[in-house]
């Protein structure tokens, strides 16, 4: 990995990525113990919905415990190798040869920069996994109803929730959601307006609250608080 | 969270001098690596009379938060009493875990003020709603990726592999990766990868002495560039937690060699005694 990215940087392995299939050398690749390849998961990711992937490689690798799905040689390697047919098709610039810088393009998506929380949930894969693993809430007869509302608009688990340490917070998330989720109407328009919004309220009560300390109904009830200020925003 | 003088709108014990009493961790937090797990001890002490009361009154208790950025891990640990014991699963942290200890209001308060509080919050008295912070007893860290049990084995920071440039004739040294590469050239490796040689305990104060400490010193002149490297900071905790490291900076270039001396266990020494065993040993096929 640390040869691959050095090639990337000189440009020497730029071309790889333009190819249909992913040239590397077997030999550099280790086993992961207890984690099984699944089959056929390329063709089940579907690249018009960033939701329908996600709950395809969430349902693929739900045993993965949290220190492996923060494992860069993990996503690195699924991204390469196994959903590289996806990879190609769903962030294709690189193949195309459309992006304005490949190197750059490439790192953005095939790998971590690093695995601190922001770049695992913006991550091409991991950023699919952990949005998954932060919003499924086992409590529901459609356990992944929630999560349809994070994918909504794909800058809200990447960017959005993604960048605030509230983010790594299943409790905040769910509530968020399930905020958004019961005021439908609320969130008709601008939708990523008023996720910025909330999320940058929560975050700032985060700086002098532990956030930890709350359960799913702290952040309804403080969302219902502003939903007039939610509302003023179209 | 952060915790400075203008962060909460109420007065908070160990936050600058919002209010006059001590507050800290006593002993220092501990950490044990067990099996699956880690085991957390705080203790955590201060002197306010009003929030001892509270939680006489069984309304505020000590709470303590734990972050990893690295696994997205968040979770609290509740006691009544100043003693938080809790176990983190290894599964569910790699890297830098961060603590923050403190005393959470359990139920709301009513018109809280604190006797001992600063003269700026006089006449004042406030709201305070479940979760809101009383004290802030400090944070503290440790870092998952080292093997605290195995911190003076040379193995948590230093390895060595075959350089696969075929043309290497001469050892190269990559300190940029989690442990301290010495890179040995494809034919010496060969040599030094059978057991007879790098597995053999009589050699080891040889390549402390040579490999090693030669490795060790350039890596430590290259420090500060590698700092967030795993092998830098295995180094970096022994430093800042064993006596012996006391009245040397890494900082100091002249410290130094004797840093690596110390690190490794005084192999110079080693190395002469082990000379001396091997001159001494009777040399069996003589009696023949």
């Amino acid at each position: 990995m640390f040869q691959l990215k050095k090639n990337i940087e000189d440009g020497t392995s730029v071309e790889l990525y333009r190819s249909n299939e992913f040239i590397y050398d077997k030999k550099e690749t280790l086993m992961m113990p207890n984690i099984r390849k699944p089959e056929n998961l390329s063709l089940r990711l579907n690249v018009q919905s960033d939701f329908e992937s996600a709950i395809q490689l969430y349902e693929a690798f739900k045993n993965l415990e949290p220190i492996q799905a923060s494992d860069e040689r993990l996503w690195t390697y699924l991204s390469h190798v196994d959903l590289y047919p996806y990879m190609i098709k769903r962030w294709n610039s690189a193949y195309l040869g459309t992006a304005k810088d490949s190197r750059s393009y490439i790192f953005d998506h095939w790998f971590l920069k690093s695995t601190i929380h922001s770049e695992l949930l913006r991550h091409a894969l991991s950023g699919l996994w952990w949005a998954v693993f932060l919003s499924v809430d086992e409590t529901r007869g459609d356990k992944y109803e929630l999560t349809e509302i994070l994918f909504r608009q794909l800058d809200f688990p990447t960017r959005t929730l993604g960048s605030y340490n509230l983010g790594r917070h299943k409790e905040a998330v769910i509530g968020i959601l399930d905020f958004i989720k019961e005021n439908e109407g609320l969130f008709k328009n601008a939708f990523e307006d008023k996720t910025r919004y909330i999320t940058k309220h929560l975050n700032l009560i985060g700086g002098v609250k532990p956030i930890s300390y709350y359960g799913r109904q702290f952040f309804k009830n403080e969302l219902q608080k502003i939903s007039t200020n939610i509302a003023a925003l179209y | 969270m952060r915790f400075n003088d203008v962060s909460f709108p109420h007065p908070v014990l160990g936050v600058g001098d919002a209010i006059n009493s001590t507050i800290g961790f006593s002993p220092e937090p501990e950490i044990l690596s067990e099996g699956n797990s880690y085991a957390i001890s705080v203790m955590c002490e201060h002197n306010n009379p009003d929030i001892e009361r509270l939680l006489q009154m069984g309304v505020v208790e000590y709470y303590c938060e734990a972050t990893c950025s690295n696994t997205l891990f968040r979770d609290c640990f509740k006691s009544d009493n100043n003693q938080i014991k809790f176990e983190i699963e290894k599964k569910l942290v790699k890297g830098k875990v961060s603590f923050t200890c403190l005393i959470v209001a359990k139920t709301s308060i009513a018109n809280y003020s604190n006797s001992l509080s600063h003269p700026d919050y006089e006449g004042y008295n406030f709201d305070i709603e479940p979760g809101d912070v009383l004290a802030f007893f400090g944070k503290f860290e440790f870092d998952a990726d080292i093997k605290y049990e195995k911190l003076k084995a040379v193995s948590t920071f230093m390895e060595v592999v075959e350089n696969k440039d075929p043309n290497a004739i001469f050892t190269n040294y990559d300190f940029s990766k989690s442990k301290i590469e010495v890179q040995l050239p494809t034919q010496e490796y060969m040599i030094f990868a059978n057991e007879s040689i790098s597995k053999e305990t009589k050699f080891a104060p040889i390549f402390h002495s040579s490999i090693v400490q030669n490795a060790l010193v350039s890596a430590l002149y290259n420090f500060e560039a590698n700092k967030d490297c795993l092998w830098a900071k295995v180094i970096d905790y022994r430093l800042r937690n064993e006596k012996q490291f006391a009245s040397l900076s890494i900082n100091e270039n002249e410290d130094i060699p004797e840093i690596a001396q110390k690190l490794l266990g005084n192999p110079f020494k080693r190395l002469i005694s082990e000379l001396q065993v091997i001159v001494e040993q009777p040399n069996e096929t003589e009696d023949y």
